[in-house]
Protein backbone atom coordinates (compact mmCIF):
# COMPACT_ATOMS: atom_id res chain seq x y z
CA UNK A 1 0.00 0.00 0.00
CA UNK A 2 1.33 3.20 -0.53
CA UNK A 3 -1.55 5.20 1.08
CA UNK A 4 -3.58 3.74 3.81
CA UNK A 5 -6.13 5.80 5.93
CA UNK A 6 -6.83 3.62 9.10
CA UNK A 7 -10.13 4.62 11.22
CA UNK A 8 -9.56 8.57 10.23
CA UNK A 9 -12.22 10.60 11.96
CA UNK A 10 -12.46 14.49 11.59
CA UNK A 11 -13.67 16.80 14.17
CA UNK A 12 -14.29 20.54 13.97
CA UNK A 13 -15.10 22.49 17.21
CA UNK A 14 -18.06 24.61 17.24
CA UNK A 15 -19.75 27.86 19.05
CA UNK A 16 -20.18 26.70 22.47
CA UNK A 17 -21.85 23.39 21.29
CA UNK A 18 -19.99 19.94 20.88
CA UNK A 19 -17.18 19.73 18.31
CA UNK A 20 -18.64 18.52 14.97
CA UNK A 21 -17.96 14.67 13.69
CA UNK A 22 -17.90 15.30 9.53
CA UNK A 23 -15.33 12.44 8.87
CA UNK A 24 -16.26 8.99 10.87
CA UNK A 25 -13.50 6.32 10.95
CA UNK A 26 -13.40 6.23 7.38
CA UNK A 27 -10.54 3.78 6.21
CA UNK A 28 -9.09 3.61 2.93
CA UNK A 29 -6.22 1.83 1.12
CA UNK A 30 -4.62 2.96 -2.30
CA UNK A 31 -2.16 0.71 -3.63
CA UNK A 32 1.14 1.32 -5.55
CA UNK A 33 0.37 2.22 -9.11
CA UNK A 34 -3.33 2.69 -8.30
CA UNK A 35 -5.57 4.84 -9.87
CA UNK A 36 -8.63 5.84 -6.70
CA UNK A 37 -11.30 8.42 -7.25
CA UNK A 38 -12.85 9.51 -4.19
CA UNK A 39 -16.71 10.23 -5.19
CA UNK A 40 -19.15 11.92 -2.68
CA UNK A 41 -21.99 14.15 -2.69
CA UNK A 42 -21.19 17.88 -2.17
CA UNK A 43 -20.16 19.31 0.84
CA UNK A 44 -19.43 15.58 2.08
CA UNK A 45 -16.02 17.07 3.06
CA UNK A 46 -14.15 15.27 0.15
CA UNK A 47 -11.28 18.09 0.21
CA UNK A 48 -10.94 17.77 4.03
CA UNK A 49 -10.15 13.85 3.49
CA UNK A 50 -7.33 14.56 0.40
CA UNK A 51 -6.03 17.06 3.04
CA UNK A 52 -5.16 15.00 5.90
CA UNK A 53 -4.01 12.49 2.83
CA UNK A 54 -1.55 15.01 2.22
CA UNK A 55 -0.38 15.58 5.59
CA UNK A 56 -1.91 19.31 5.54
CA UNK A 57 -4.32 18.96 7.55
CA UNK A 58 -3.65 16.93 11.50
CA UNK A 59 -6.83 14.42 11.65
CA UNK A 60 -8.87 14.06 14.90
CA UNK A 61 -8.16 10.40 15.56
CA UNK A 62 -6.73 7.51 13.27
CA UNK A 63 -3.43 6.99 11.30
CA UNK A 64 -2.52 8.13 8.01
CA UNK A 65 0.47 6.22 6.13
CA UNK A 66 2.04 7.03 3.63
CA UNK A 67 4.59 4.15 1.94
CA UNK A 68 4.35 2.33 5.62
CA UNK A 69 5.24 5.60 7.38
CA UNK A 70 2.98 7.22 9.84
CA UNK A 71 2.41 11.08 8.84
CA UNK A 72 1.87 14.12 10.44
CA UNK A 73 3.49 16.63 8.03
CA UNK A 74 2.96 16.60 4.19
CA UNK A 75 5.05 13.32 3.02
CA UNK A 76 7.98 13.83 0.15
CA UNK A 77 6.31 11.32 -2.28
CA UNK A 78 2.99 13.17 -2.18
CA UNK A 79 1.89 15.91 -4.22
CA UNK A 80 -1.30 17.92 -3.81
CA UNK A 81 -2.49 19.49 -7.03
CA UNK A 82 -5.22 22.35 -6.15
CA UNK A 83 -8.96 22.92 -7.29
CA UNK A 84 -8.32 26.80 -7.91
CA UNK A 85 -5.81 26.88 -9.89
CA UNK A 86 -5.31 30.05 -10.09
CA UNK A 87 -4.59 30.34 -6.12
CA UNK A 88 -1.81 28.04 -6.09
CA UNK A 89 0.04 29.26 -9.05
CA UNK A 90 2.32 32.28 -8.29
CA UNK A 91 1.49 35.55 -10.62
CA UNK A 92 4.75 37.04 -10.14
CA UNK A 93 6.33 34.37 -11.21
CA UNK A 94 6.76 33.44 -15.03
CA UNK A 95 5.35 29.41 -16.06
CA UNK A 96 8.53 28.13 -16.26
CA UNK A 97 9.58 29.93 -12.79
CA UNK A 98 6.46 28.69 -10.99
CA UNK A 99 7.23 24.93 -12.32
CA UNK A 100 10.74 25.55 -11.15
CA UNK A 101 9.65 26.35 -7.57
CA UNK A 102 8.47 22.89 -6.79
CA UNK A 103 12.17 21.60 -7.14
CA UNK A 104 14.47 24.88 -6.71
CA UNK A 105 14.76 24.56 -2.63
CA UNK A 106 16.23 20.94 -3.36
CA UNK A 107 18.07 21.37 -6.47
CA UNK A 108 18.79 25.55 -6.38
CA UNK A 109 17.40 28.03 -9.32
CA UNK A 110 19.29 27.34 -11.90
CA UNK A 111 19.26 22.67 -12.60
CA UNK A 112 15.05 23.43 -11.11
CA UNK A 113 14.66 25.84 -14.16
CA UNK A 114 16.51 23.14 -16.67
CA UNK A 115 14.09 20.67 -15.21
CA UNK A 116 10.58 22.58 -15.45
CA UNK A 117 10.92 22.19 -19.00
CA UNK A 118 10.85 18.66 -19.51
CA UNK A 119 7.32 18.92 -17.43
CA UNK A 120 6.11 21.61 -19.59
CA UNK A 121 6.41 19.74 -22.46
CA UNK A 122 4.76 16.57 -20.96
CA UNK A 123 1.28 18.86 -20.71
CA UNK A 124 1.61 20.61 -23.90
CA UNK A 125 2.96 23.79 -22.91
CA UNK A 126 6.38 23.88 -24.53
CA UNK A 127 6.81 27.13 -25.20
CA UNK A 128 5.32 28.46 -23.09
CA UNK A 129 7.55 28.94 -20.14
CA UNK A 130 8.24 32.87 -20.40
CA UNK A 131 4.35 33.56 -19.92
CA UNK A 132 3.08 34.76 -16.86
CA UNK A 133 -0.16 32.29 -15.52
CA UNK A 134 -2.67 34.41 -15.94
CA UNK A 135 -1.90 35.57 -19.45
CA UNK A 136 -3.19 31.70 -20.01
CA UNK A 137 -6.82 30.39 -20.33
CA UNK A 138 -7.68 28.74 -16.92
CA UNK A 139 -7.19 25.18 -18.66
CA UNK A 140 -3.46 25.91 -19.46
CA UNK A 141 -3.15 27.22 -16.19
CA UNK A 142 -3.95 24.05 -14.30
CA UNK A 143 -1.70 21.96 -16.95
CA UNK A 144 0.86 24.49 -15.19
CA UNK A 145 -0.23 23.24 -11.91
CA UNK A 146 -0.26 19.86 -13.23
CA UNK A 147 3.59 19.87 -14.42
CA UNK A 148 4.97 21.95 -11.37
CA UNK A 149 3.51 18.91 -9.70
CA UNK A 150 5.06 16.27 -12.01
CA UNK A 151 8.16 18.28 -11.09
CA UNK A 152 8.65 17.19 -8.01
CA UNK A 153 8.45 13.62 -9.18
CA UNK A 154 6.11 12.16 -6.70
CA UNK A 155 4.88 8.81 -6.45
CA UNK A 156 1.68 9.83 -5.12
CA UNK A 157 -0.65 12.64 -6.98
CA UNK A 158 -3.33 13.95 -5.08
CA UNK A 159 -5.71 16.15 -6.85
CA UNK A 160 -8.51 17.72 -4.93
CA UNK A 161 -11.46 18.25 -8.00
CA UNK A 162 -8.81 19.58 -10.19
CA UNK A 163 -11.01 20.29 -13.63
CA UNK A 164 -14.12 21.41 -11.59
CA UNK A 165 -13.30 25.02 -12.66
CA UNK A 166 -12.67 24.73 -16.37
CA UNK A 167 -14.98 23.80 -19.08
CA UNK A 168 -16.52 20.44 -20.43
CA UNK A 169 -14.08 20.55 -23.64
CA UNK A 170 -11.16 21.90 -21.39
CA UNK A 171 -12.01 18.57 -19.02
CA UNK A 172 -11.67 16.26 -21.35
CA UNK A 173 -8.50 16.98 -22.72
CA UNK A 174 -7.42 17.05 -19.31
CA UNK A 175 -8.68 13.87 -18.58
CA UNK A 176 -6.69 12.48 -22.04
CA UNK A 177 -3.36 14.43 -20.84
CA UNK A 178 -3.66 13.05 -16.82
CA UNK A 179 -4.65 9.47 -18.50
CA UNK A 180 -1.28 9.34 -20.68
CA UNK A 181 0.76 10.90 -17.68
CA UNK A 182 -0.45 8.43 -15.38
CA UNK A 183 0.16 5.87 -17.32
CA UNK A 184 3.65 6.63 -18.94
CA UNK A 185 4.98 7.31 -14.97
CA UNK A 186 3.27 4.65 -13.31
CA UNK A 187 1.37 7.22 -11.00
CA UNK A 188 -0.73 6.48 -7.95
CA UNK A 189 -3.41 8.77 -7.88
CA UNK A 190 -6.29 9.80 -5.14
CA UNK A 191 -8.72 12.06 -6.75
CA UNK A 192 -11.42 13.90 -5.37
CA UNK A 193 -14.44 14.40 -6.99
CA UNK A 194 -18.41 15.08 -7.40
CA UNK A 195 -18.16 14.03 -11.29
CA UNK A 196 -19.49 10.40 -11.91
CA UNK A 197 -18.17 10.38 -15.25
CA UNK A 198 -15.06 11.98 -14.40
CA UNK A 199 -14.73 9.07 -12.09
CA UNK A 200 -15.39 6.26 -14.42
CA UNK A 201 -13.20 7.54 -17.03
CA UNK A 202 -10.27 8.03 -15.40
CA UNK A 203 -10.19 5.27 -12.31
CA UNK A 204 -9.55 2.01 -11.26
CA UNK A 205 -11.40 1.88 -8.15
CA UNK A 206 -14.24 4.21 -6.74
CA UNK A 207 -14.31 4.81 -3.15
CA UNK A 208 -18.54 6.23 -2.43
CA UNK A 209 -18.53 8.23 0.37
CA UNK A 210 -21.67 8.81 1.89
CA UNK A 211 -23.11 12.37 3.11
CA UNK A 212 -21.59 13.28 7.25
CA UNK A 213 -20.36 12.18 8.90
CA UNK A 214 -19.01 10.72 6.27
CA UNK A 215 -17.81 7.25 6.03
CA UNK A 216 -17.04 4.64 2.93
CA UNK A 217 -20.19 3.68 1.57
CA UNK A 218 -18.52 1.18 -1.02
CA UNK A 219 -15.94 0.64 -3.08
CA UNK A 220 -16.36 -0.22 -6.66
CA UNK A 221 -13.94 -1.97 -9.43
CA UNK A 222 -14.23 -0.24 -12.48
CA UNK A 223 -12.96 -2.69 -14.44
CA UNK A 224 -12.54 -0.77 -17.48
CA UNK A 225 -9.36 -1.75 -19.79
CA UNK A 226 -6.49 0.83 -20.18
CA UNK A 227 -5.18 2.21 -22.18
CA UNK A 228 -8.39 4.59 -21.82
CA UNK A 229 -9.47 7.29 -24.59
CA UNK A 230 -11.72 9.66 -22.92
CA UNK A 231 -14.44 10.00 -25.66
CA UNK A 232 -14.78 6.08 -26.88
CA UNK A 233 -14.74 5.16 -22.70
CA UNK A 234 -18.17 6.77 -22.55
CA UNK A 235 -19.85 5.04 -25.11
CA UNK A 236 -18.52 1.45 -23.29
CA UNK A 237 -22.09 -0.61 -21.44
CA UNK A 238 -19.45 -0.71 -18.42
CA UNK A 239 -19.23 2.81 -18.12
CA UNK A 240 -23.13 3.56 -19.08
CA UNK A 241 -24.37 0.47 -16.06
CA UNK A 242 -21.46 2.16 -13.47
CA UNK A 243 -22.75 5.80 -14.31
CA UNK A 244 -26.06 4.24 -13.65
CA UNK A 245 -25.88 2.97 -10.54
CA UNK A 246 -23.62 6.12 -9.09
CA UNK A 247 -26.00 8.43 -9.60
CA UNK A 248 -28.60 6.79 -8.61
CA UNK A 249 -26.86 6.26 -4.98
CA UNK A 250 -25.64 10.09 -5.41
CA UNK A 251 -29.07 11.62 -6.01
CA UNK A 252 -31.00 12.92 -3.37
CA UNK A 253 -34.05 12.34 -5.47
CA UNK A 254 -35.68 10.71 -2.63
CA UNK A 255 -35.29 13.92 -0.14
CA UNK A 256 -38.46 15.78 -0.48
CA UNK B 1 5.72 66.85 -26.74
CA UNK B 2 2.30 66.02 -24.83
CA UNK B 3 -0.25 68.69 -25.07
CA UNK B 4 -0.64 71.30 -22.13
CA UNK B 5 -3.58 70.19 -20.08
CA UNK B 6 -5.86 72.44 -18.45
CA UNK B 7 -4.72 71.53 -14.99
CA UNK B 8 -1.15 72.80 -16.04
CA UNK B 9 -2.78 75.76 -17.81
CA UNK B 10 -4.99 76.56 -14.29
CA UNK B 11 -1.28 76.04 -12.31
CA UNK B 12 -0.06 78.90 -14.80
CA UNK B 13 -2.61 81.25 -14.42
CA UNK B 14 -2.33 80.89 -10.40
CA UNK B 15 1.44 82.10 -10.95
CA UNK B 16 0.00 85.22 -13.39
CA UNK B 17 -2.20 85.80 -10.60
CA UNK B 18 0.43 85.90 -8.05
CA UNK B 19 2.84 88.25 -10.40
CA UNK B 20 0.45 90.51 -10.65
CA UNK B 21 -0.95 90.72 -7.31
CA UNK B 22 2.45 91.77 -5.97
CA UNK B 23 3.35 94.02 -9.22
CA UNK B 24 0.18 95.60 -8.82
CA UNK B 25 -0.47 96.59 -5.41
CA UNK B 26 -3.46 93.76 -4.55
CA UNK B 27 -1.38 92.25 -1.94
CA UNK B 28 0.65 95.66 -0.24
CA UNK B 29 2.99 93.65 1.71
CA UNK B 30 6.82 93.54 1.74
CA UNK B 31 6.52 89.54 2.72
CA UNK B 32 4.46 89.39 -1.05
CA UNK B 33 6.98 89.67 -3.48
CA UNK B 34 6.25 88.22 -7.40
CA UNK B 35 6.67 84.96 -8.33
CA UNK B 36 9.70 86.07 -10.57
CA UNK B 37 11.60 87.52 -7.48
CA UNK B 38 10.97 83.82 -6.70
CA UNK B 39 12.32 82.20 -8.84
CA UNK B 40 14.94 84.82 -9.59
CA UNK B 41 15.78 83.68 -5.94
CA UNK B 42 15.27 79.83 -6.83
CA UNK B 43 17.91 79.28 -9.42
CA UNK B 44 20.36 82.05 -7.42
CA UNK B 45 20.46 79.85 -4.32
CA UNK B 46 20.68 76.67 -6.59
CA UNK B 47 23.71 77.94 -8.81
CA UNK B 48 25.53 79.02 -5.29
CA UNK B 49 24.92 75.72 -4.38
CA UNK B 50 23.75 76.26 -1.13
CA UNK B 51 20.12 74.97 -2.28
CA UNK B 52 21.06 71.80 -4.02
CA UNK B 53 23.15 70.88 -0.88
CA UNK B 54 20.66 71.38 1.26
CA UNK B 55 18.22 69.41 -0.04
CA UNK B 56 20.70 66.28 -0.83
CA UNK B 57 20.98 66.44 2.72
CA UNK B 58 16.97 66.60 3.47
CA UNK B 59 16.80 63.60 0.97
CA UNK B 60 19.44 61.42 2.37
CA UNK B 61 17.95 61.94 5.86
CA UNK B 62 14.38 61.01 4.66
CA UNK B 63 15.59 58.27 2.37
CA UNK B 64 17.65 56.75 5.74
CA UNK B 65 14.40 56.82 7.54
CA UNK B 66 12.24 55.50 4.96
CA UNK B 67 14.55 52.49 4.65
CA UNK B 68 14.79 51.92 8.16
CA UNK B 69 11.06 52.54 9.09
CA UNK B 70 10.04 50.70 5.92
CA UNK B 71 12.12 47.44 6.63
CA UNK B 72 10.88 47.44 10.46
CA UNK B 73 7.49 47.56 9.42
CA UNK B 74 7.74 44.87 6.99
CA UNK B 75 9.68 42.86 9.11
CA UNK B 76 7.81 43.51 12.00
CA UNK B 77 4.61 43.06 9.90
CA UNK B 78 5.28 39.58 8.99
CA UNK B 79 6.51 38.63 12.56
CA UNK B 80 2.19 39.74 13.90
CA UNK B 81 1.11 38.38 11.09
CA UNK B 82 2.94 34.95 10.77
CA UNK B 83 3.52 34.37 14.42
CA UNK B 84 1.07 34.96 16.24
CA UNK B 85 2.48 35.23 19.61
CA UNK B 86 4.95 38.08 18.72
CA UNK B 87 1.40 40.33 18.15
CA UNK B 88 -0.04 39.05 21.62
CA UNK B 89 3.65 40.11 23.16
CA UNK B 90 4.18 43.38 21.20
CA UNK B 91 0.44 44.37 19.63
CA UNK B 92 -0.14 46.20 22.63
CA UNK B 93 3.19 48.33 23.12
CA UNK B 94 2.54 49.23 18.82
CA UNK B 95 -0.60 50.36 19.51
CA UNK B 96 -0.06 52.78 22.19
CA UNK B 97 2.35 54.22 20.57
CA UNK B 98 0.70 54.57 17.12
CA UNK B 99 -1.45 57.70 17.95
CA UNK B 100 1.11 59.49 19.47
CA UNK B 101 1.71 63.02 16.92
CA UNK B 102 5.42 62.23 15.78
CA UNK B 103 6.58 66.24 15.96
CA UNK B 104 5.35 65.00 19.95
CA UNK B 105 8.73 62.96 19.78
CA UNK B 106 10.81 65.29 18.30
CA UNK B 107 11.92 67.31 22.08
CA UNK B 108 12.46 64.22 23.81
CA UNK B 109 14.15 62.48 21.12
CA UNK B 110 16.66 65.63 20.85
CA UNK B 111 17.65 64.95 24.61
CA UNK B 112 18.63 61.74 23.64
CA UNK B 113 20.02 61.57 20.35
CA UNK B 114 20.90 65.55 19.87
CA UNK B 115 19.84 67.56 16.94
CA UNK B 116 21.05 66.00 13.92
CA UNK B 117 21.24 63.51 11.73
CA UNK B 118 20.24 60.20 14.28
CA UNK B 119 17.81 62.14 16.34
CA UNK B 120 15.87 62.98 12.59
CA UNK B 121 16.38 59.63 10.36
CA UNK B 122 14.62 58.24 13.86
CA UNK B 123 11.89 60.18 13.66
CA UNK B 124 11.46 59.57 10.01
CA UNK B 125 11.48 55.55 10.57
CA UNK B 126 9.05 56.48 13.15
CA UNK B 127 6.52 58.06 10.82
CA UNK B 128 6.97 55.22 8.30
CA UNK B 129 6.92 52.10 10.27
CA UNK B 130 3.37 52.31 11.37
CA UNK B 131 1.82 52.35 7.90
CA UNK B 132 4.33 50.05 6.50
CA UNK B 133 3.28 47.48 9.29
CA UNK B 134 -0.35 47.96 8.66
CA UNK B 135 -0.71 47.40 5.08
CA UNK B 136 2.28 44.56 5.40
CA UNK B 137 -0.09 42.68 7.78
CA UNK B 138 -3.35 43.44 5.62
CA UNK B 139 -0.88 41.86 2.93
CA UNK B 140 -0.21 38.94 4.76
CA UNK B 141 -4.43 38.05 5.30
CA UNK B 142 -4.53 38.97 1.75
CA UNK B 143 -2.14 35.89 0.82
CA UNK B 144 -3.87 32.48 -0.84
CA UNK B 145 -3.94 30.00 1.87
CA UNK B 146 -3.72 27.60 -1.65
CA UNK B 147 -0.70 29.49 -1.89
CA UNK B 148 1.04 28.75 1.38
CA UNK B 149 -0.39 24.87 1.12
CA UNK B 150 1.48 24.74 -1.96
CA UNK B 151 4.86 25.22 -0.39
CA UNK B 152 4.37 23.10 1.92
CA UNK B 153 2.97 19.96 -0.17
CA UNK B 154 6.21 20.53 -1.99
CA UNK B 155 8.33 20.58 1.67
CA UNK B 156 8.96 23.89 1.53
CA UNK B 157 10.22 25.25 4.93
CA UNK B 158 8.60 28.10 6.68
CA UNK B 159 11.50 30.53 6.30
CA UNK B 160 11.18 30.32 2.52
CA UNK B 161 7.60 30.05 1.98
CA UNK B 162 7.68 33.32 4.20
CA UNK B 163 10.59 35.05 1.48
CA UNK B 164 9.24 33.30 -1.57
CA UNK B 165 5.08 32.87 -1.08
CA UNK B 166 4.09 35.42 1.53
CA UNK B 167 6.53 38.17 1.20
CA UNK B 168 6.31 38.99 -2.52
CA UNK B 169 1.99 37.90 -2.56
CA UNK B 170 2.02 40.90 0.36
CA UNK B 171 4.14 42.91 -1.89
CA UNK B 172 1.68 45.42 -3.32
CA UNK B 173 0.06 46.23 -0.15
CA UNK B 174 3.66 46.86 1.37
CA UNK B 175 4.28 49.41 -1.55
CA UNK B 176 0.94 50.91 -1.00
CA UNK B 177 1.67 51.31 2.82
CA UNK B 178 5.39 53.09 1.39
CA UNK B 179 3.84 55.50 -0.72
CA UNK B 180 1.51 56.99 2.21
CA UNK B 181 4.91 57.07 3.88
CA UNK B 182 6.77 58.57 1.02
CA UNK B 183 4.54 61.49 1.57
CA UNK B 184 4.58 61.27 5.44
CA UNK B 185 8.64 61.42 5.69
CA UNK B 186 8.97 64.59 4.07
CA UNK B 187 7.06 66.42 6.21
CA UNK B 188 8.41 65.14 9.05
CA UNK B 189 11.86 65.51 7.96
CA UNK B 190 11.11 69.45 6.84
CA UNK B 191 9.34 69.78 10.35
CA UNK B 192 12.35 67.76 11.82
CA UNK B 193 14.45 70.13 10.35
CA UNK B 194 12.81 73.43 11.01
CA UNK B 195 12.22 72.37 14.69
CA UNK B 196 15.96 71.43 15.56
CA UNK B 197 19.41 71.51 14.41
CA UNK B 198 21.14 73.92 11.68
CA UNK B 199 20.45 71.04 8.60
CA UNK B 200 18.32 70.82 5.58
CA UNK B 201 15.46 72.45 3.19
CA UNK B 202 13.56 72.99 7.01
CA UNK B 203 16.09 74.95 8.22
CA UNK B 204 16.68 77.67 5.52
CA UNK B 205 13.00 77.97 5.33
CA UNK B 206 13.39 78.76 8.58
CA UNK B 207 15.77 80.68 8.81
CA UNK B 208 15.27 82.47 5.69
CA UNK B 209 11.56 84.05 7.76
CA UNK B 210 13.74 85.05 10.43
CA UNK B 211 15.88 86.93 8.41
CA UNK B 212 12.86 88.70 6.40
CA UNK B 213 14.03 87.08 2.62
CA UNK B 214 10.58 86.16 1.51
CA UNK B 215 11.56 85.20 -1.85
CA UNK B 216 13.91 83.03 -0.84
CA UNK B 217 11.66 81.77 1.66
CA UNK B 218 8.75 81.09 -1.20
CA UNK B 219 11.53 79.63 -3.06
CA UNK B 220 11.82 76.90 -0.76
CA UNK B 221 8.16 76.18 -0.29
CA UNK B 222 7.82 75.70 -4.32
CA UNK B 223 10.65 73.75 -4.30
CA UNK B 224 9.30 71.45 -1.97
CA UNK B 225 6.17 71.46 -3.28
CA UNK B 226 7.82 70.51 -6.65
CA UNK B 227 9.54 67.56 -4.97
CA UNK B 228 6.50 65.90 -2.84
CA UNK B 229 5.32 65.65 -6.59
CA UNK B 230 8.60 64.95 -8.23
CA UNK B 231 9.18 61.84 -5.49
CA UNK B 232 5.38 60.70 -5.71
CA UNK B 233 5.29 60.20 -9.62
CA UNK B 234 8.67 58.43 -9.35
CA UNK B 235 7.49 56.06 -6.63
CA UNK B 236 4.05 55.37 -8.77
CA UNK B 237 6.71 54.45 -11.69
CA UNK B 238 8.69 52.31 -9.82
CA UNK B 239 5.70 50.56 -8.51
CA UNK B 240 4.29 49.62 -11.69
CA UNK B 241 7.89 47.97 -12.38
CA UNK B 242 7.89 46.15 -9.52
CA UNK B 243 4.48 44.77 -9.24
CA UNK B 244 3.69 45.04 -12.99
CA UNK B 245 1.79 41.35 -12.40
CA UNK B 246 -0.40 43.19 -9.87
CA UNK B 247 -1.65 45.67 -12.35
CA UNK B 248 -2.14 43.43 -14.93
CA UNK B 249 -4.40 41.09 -13.07
CA UNK B 250 -6.43 44.07 -12.94
CA UNK B 251 -6.74 44.20 -9.01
Amino acid sequence: MLLELDAVTKEFPTRGGPPARIMDRVSLDVRAGEFMAVLGPSGCGKSTLLQMAAGLLPVTSGVVRVAGRPITAPPPEAVYVFQQYSRSLLPWRKVRDNVAFATEHRLGRKRAREAAEAPLEQVGLAGFGDHYPWQLSGGMQQRVAIARALAAEPALLLMDEPFSAVDALTRLDLHALVLEICTRRRLTVLLVTHDVEEAITLADRIALLTPRPTTVAEIIEVGIDRPRDPVATRELPRFLELRHALLDRLMTRHVA
Amino acid sequence: MRRITSGTWLVLGLFALWEASARLGWVDSPNWPPVTEVVAALIRDSITGELPLRVGGSLWRMFSGLLAGGLAGVVVGLAFALVPVTARLFGVVVEALRPIPVPAVIPPLVLFLGLDDPMKITVVALTVFFPVLTNTMQGVRAVEVEAIAMGRTFGIGPWRRAAFIVLPACLPYVLAGLRVALGLALVVTVVAEMIAGEQGVGNYLVVMQFAGRAPEMYATVLLLAALGYALNRAFVTLEKRAIHWWFAMGR
